[in-house]
């Protein structure tokens, strides 16, 4: 017979007992487990693992193209980062006016969202195409040659034209996120400071982004580690990671390391330092973004 | 109190439930579809999922066949794409799923090197003449033959617009310096790449690598890879930085620009289609997908041209065929037996009929099944290129010997990287995996009687030749 304070821990526990099987069968079961492989040299095929200790990560830290995908992959999280929220906070605060055919341009915003990262990825990789692609067709059709780009050949380049496809294809989320905080700002706060004199930047500075802050925070928070651990699928489909590894992100290689060249040890290594490098991100980026914001 | 005391178990129950069938339906994926029954034994057969569905239904067809003729179970799983086999098959290994054979891809050496499939010698030695010797070749090391060809065999070939080269008074170049000279014409009339090259998938790039290799080599590229990765001979030899710098050339002479980098495969096939290039380096299966695109002008093929004057030093190229059957060595040892003769009973000339016709293969890896006759180059690749075809080198290489060799390719033709460092950077690759991995070519050397059994083929097994 259980008490009631007995029975309402223990129905917490078990509403939350999904979760925790998901979380530790398929978050921190794994999480350990590739810690401990990173400290092998294993295949991944052969039955038994080779201890290694720290070699793999000594193997890691001598590897310049990892470090180099690493600082890709950094750019990239900062780019798109910097770019979905900026671009998104200017779309969400337009689609928060009255506007003729509001509904249209909010459908059209959301709609790469839903959209896989395959077809993503192959319909800009055929845009970008130098000897057909619409995009080099059109400047050209416009006397603009001068402007025609190797999109994804140019290892100059190549890296920027991945980061304009995931902003195209992200922002729309956040659009829908902070356009949600904004309707969430009392109308009277806006109004007050109208009547008060306050001009349309000085409203925006001061009322509606501190009103804005955790919803902002949540938004960039979603958008960097977003960029750190789901930038896989769109740079494998476009670039391969190449122009010689010019567009090279950490996901590609390790995954290269673990299923092209059976370093499976290694690539879990990898996978360990990107952990720490999200993680710490992550926790940074939000310690500073709540601070900001009163702790909210 | 009777309500208080059932209600946590109540919620636990429902909660729990749900999470079981969560879990049950994630474990519950695959496609299973048992061909036949029978009352005799049970088999599992594996392979991709990404084949023609013509092929898949081949194999389900002489499956049944055999099932009925054997009175042995045979299910077969389709699940998957080419490169996945190998997760495919470890997991089956470790959870125990039964696998009896499955198609092996491009990673038939690191299988055989894991343990996870067998030497076929004792199975096949009465019917292995079955196969075309280039076909076996891929999947014969150590002396042993770890699966046999079920497939077309591919080769490479440079695909032109036939038209084109007419209308411009072009004849087919046999020499390189007949094709910077073709090229040329070409870009001079008609403002167009001369030649395109899926440049975005990086495991492509090899095949430049061989065709310049074969004849820098004086046509031992196999053994000189090999030599390569036993550590008796450097990458930075003068035959590899001769054809590193060969490669350099295509591109110095505009034959190839950075377009390519950028192009993928369907992205070349319409390049080539709508006439805004002449000429593609392809794998041959690439000839029924152009044909399948409708180009409204004639196709031709022609080899990789002459580097070196030397005609003793034949025109060699890459190759291998697309499938090969192996038999998992954690099979059973009583379906051994019929695991063999399900090998010889899908390559007696029904069989392989049955499997491979639908497929139209234009090099078929089994000697009785006819090339197609629907693709009129077909005879000139059986004749010609076939004979000047050897194996993939990128089948040799390790994993990171084929990305350094990538780069090397890469780097000379797009990045004026210097030949001789680029081929300096591939040792250098080969150095730090012998050092980070304990890289070992001819790992077959070091082991013991204990690791062989477990592999071998038993002998005197009685397989039905029929």
């Amino acid at each position: 017979m259980f008490t009631l304070q007995r029975r309402r821990r223990l129905t917490a526990w078990a509403m939350c007992a999904p979760a925790v099987m998901l979380a530790t069968g398929f978050i921190f079961y794994p999480l350990a487990r590739g810690a401990w492989i990173s400290l092998h040299q294993w295949d991944g095929f052969s039955a038994a693992m080779k201890w290694f200790g720290l070699r793999n990560y000594a193997n890691v830290a001598a590897d310049g193209i990892f470090w180099r995908a690493l600082g890709n992959t950094l750019i990239f999280a900062i780019a798109v980062t910097v770019a979905k929220n900026v671009l998104g906070m200017f779309l969400a605060t337009l689609l928060n006016r009255r506007l003729v055919g509001r509904g249209l341009f909010r459908t059209a915003t959301f709609l790469p969202v839903v959209m896989s990262f395959v077809v993503v990825g192959i319909l800009w990789s055929w845009i970008f195409n130098p000897t057909f692609g619409l995009l080099d067709s059109g400047l050209r059709m416009l006397g603009l040659d001068a402007w025609v780009q190797g999109w994804l050949s140019d290892p100059r380049i190549a890296l920027g034209s991945v980061i304009a496809v995931d902003v195209w294809k992200w922002t729309g989320f956040h659009v829908v996120v902070l356009l949600a905080g904004l309707q969430t700002i009392p109308a009277e706060l806006l109004e007050a400071a109208a009547i008060d004199g306050a001009s349309k930047p000085q409203i925006f500075r001061k009322i509606t982004l501190p009103q804005m802050m955790p919803v902002l925070s949540f938004s960039v928070l979603m958008s960097l580690t977003g960029a750190f651990v789901s930038n896989y699928d769109l740079v494998y489909v476009m670039t391969g990671g190449g122009p010689r590894h010019a567009t090279e992100v950490a996901l590609t290689w390790i995954m290269n390391a673990a299923f092209q060249n059976h370093a499976v040890g290694k690539a879990n290594a990898m996978s360990i330092i990107l952990f720490v490098c999200v993680a710490a991100a992550g926790a940074l980026q939000l310690r500073v973004m709540m601070a900001r914001s009163g702790g909210r | 109190m009777k309500r208080k005391s059932t209600k946590f178990p109540r919620t636990v129950g429902l909660i729990l439930t749900t999470g079981l069938l969560s879990f049950g339906t994630l474990a519950a994926c695959g496609d299973g579809d048992g061909a036949a029954t029978g009352g005799g034994c049970q088999l599992t057969f594996l392979a991709s999922a990404d084949r023609p569905q013509a092929e898949q239904d081949g194999w389900k067809e002489v499956l049944a066949e055999f099932s009925s003729e054997y009175d042995c179970e045979v299910t077969a799983e389709f699940q998957g794409a080419w490169d996945e086999i190998t997760q495919q098959v470890t997991a089956a290994q470790i959870a125990h799923e039964p696998i009896d054979l499955f198609i092996t891809s491009t990673a038939t050496r690191d299988l055989a090197k894991a343990g996870l499939i067998m030497s076929l010698d004792n199975c096949i030695a009465g019917f292995e003449d079955r196969f075309i010797d280039s076909a076996m070749e891929p999947y014969n090391f150590g002396s042993k033959q770890w699966a046999v060809p079920m497939s077309s065999t591919d080769t490479s070939a440079i695909v032109y617009n036939a038209d084109m080269f007419k209308e411009l008074g072009i004849d087919p170049p046999t020499t390189y310096e007949e094709l910077v000279a073709a090229g040329k014409t070409i870009r001079d009339a008609k403002g167009i790449v001369p030649m395109l090259h899926q440049g975005s998938s990086p495991w492509y790039w090899g095949m430049w690598f061989f065709g310049a290799f074969g004849q820098e080599s004086g046509n031992q590229s196999v053994q000189r890879t090999e030599d390569f990765l036993k550590g008796e001979r450097r990458f930075d030899s003068p035959e590899e930085i001769a054809a590193l710098a060969d490669l350099a050339k295509f591109t110095e002479d505009g034959l190839l620009d950075q377009t390519t980098m950028a192009t993928d495969l369907e992205g070349m096939r319409a390049a080539l289609v709508q006439g805004k290039t002449a000429m593609i380096y392809v794998l041959t299966p690439e000839l029924i997908n152009l044909r399948a695109a409708g180009p409204d002008f004639e196709i031709g093929i022609f080899q990789f041209p002459r580097v070196l004057s030397d005609p003793a030093i034949r025109q060699e190229v890459g190759g291998g065929p697309e499938n090969g059957l192996a038999i998992a060595s954690f099979t059973e040892p009583d379906n051994l037996e019929a695991a063999c003769q399900l090998v010889e009973y899908v390559s007696r000339p029904g069989g392989a009929a049955s499997i491979l016709e639908p497929i139209e293969p234009l090099v078929p890896s089994v000697k009785s099944v006819p090339v197609t006759q629907t693709e009129p180059l077909a005879p000139q690749l059986n004749s010609q290129f076939i004979p000047n075809t050897v194996e993939f080198l990128d089948w040799i290489w390790p994993g990171q010997i084929n990305d350094a060799v990538r780069d090397a390719i890469t780097g000379v033709m797009f990045d004026g990287v210097d030949p001789a460092e680029a081929a300096a950077a591939v040792q250098e690759a080969f150095d730090r995996l012998v050092a980070e991995e304990d890289y070992q070519f001819d790992w077959w050397a070091d082991w013991d009687g204990a690791q062989w059994a477990k592999v071998e083929f038993p002998s005197g097994m009685k397989i039905e030749v029929g």
